[in-house]
């Protein structure tokens, strides 16, 4: 059977990471389905923007929880990284639809990221 | 690989949850069930973490398991950080497929 | 279904967001567990983890 697993990412620095975690099932004939909660994506680089499309072709997809952002964020997610856009709704339907839930890595930081992080 | 009905798979992506890793370990091993855990991102520091020594000692090589590459991306030497991993646990995220195949139960740190 | 929910940080417990994904899993009739790994301290509360993974169908480890 072909498995099918979520993956809930809510802190910035696991994006990237969570993205290739879920490209690496999806080369594995899983069905992989990342959902980003609060953030924005990374700047854009070419080895995420490969690996998005990859995780597309392999028929699943990487969603911005948009009512979980704010507008500027929502507007980076949906436009330059043209994430599809996913409602808790959504998240709920697709919990109870994969056989696995990962929620990746740590929860957001309440701390907004200094400088220094950059 | 068949799935295994005593098994329980622990996807370790977070690098503070050691203590609980190792208790939940305890606690599945007394109750007679296995573990299989795969440790990717930030969590391969945990490689230097004294309890990992003790979990990598209390599971069979092949069901326990770094991701490699995370662990050189996060600027470790696989040949000489590895702390004792074989090079049969040092492995890429295809593990984790493997590990989703083969336990009955899944669990996420 | 049963599903288990697992809270690693207690900031998961009180995140509204999964509050609202917790409130309509179970407005969906589905049985919701709760189990807060942050509190947890004795042997007897990870063999009850156990306990609680090998009974549910489904388990979602919070962040």
């Amino acid at each position: 059977m072909s498995y099918k697993v979520c993956f809930l990412i809510a802190n910035r620095i696991y994006i990237s990471d969570g993205m290739r975690s879920a490209l690496g099932l999806a080369v594995e004939n899983i069905y992989s389905y990342t959902y980003i909660f609060y953030q924005k994506m990374p700047a854009k680089n070419e080895y995420l923007d490969e690996n998005l499309a990859w995780i597309r072709d392999m028929e699943g997809e990487v969603y911005a929880v948009t009512e979980t952002m704010d507008e500027e964020t929502k507007k980076y997610n949906l436009e330059e990284w043209e994430l599809a856009e996913a409602t808790l709704d959504d998240v709920v339907d697709r919990i109870l639809e994969c056989d696995l839930v990962v929620g990746y890595g740590l929860p957001a930081q309440k701390v907004q990221a200094p400088p220094q992080c950059a | 690989m068949s799935k295994d009905p005593d098994k329980l798979g622990i996807f370790v992506t977070s690098p503070v949850h050691i203590g609980e890793l190792v208790k939940i370990v305890e606690a599945a091993l007394r109750k007679g069930k296995k573990v299989k855990i795969f440790f990717t991102y930030k969590a391969t520091h945990l490689v230097f973490h004294p309890d990992f020594q003790k979990l990598r000692k209390m599971i069979p090589e092949e069901d326990f398991a770094i991701c490699v590459a995370a662990f050189a991306c996060e600027g470790y030497e696989p040949e000489y950080h590895n702390m004792g991993l074989t090079e049969k646990q040092m492995r890429t995220q295809a593990y984790h497929g493997e590990l989703i195949e083969e336990v009955e139960k899944y669990l996420v740190l | 279904m049963k599903i288990l929910c697992v809270y690693r940080h207690k900031d998961s417990v009180e995140n509204k967001d999964i509050q609202k994904i917790v409130t309509k899993l179970k407005e969906k009739g589905h049985e919701i567990i709760e189990f807060n790994l942050f509190e947890a301290k004795d042997d007897s509360d990870y063999d009850k983890l156990i306990d609680l993974i090998w009974e549910a169908d489904k388990t979602i480890s919070w962040w």
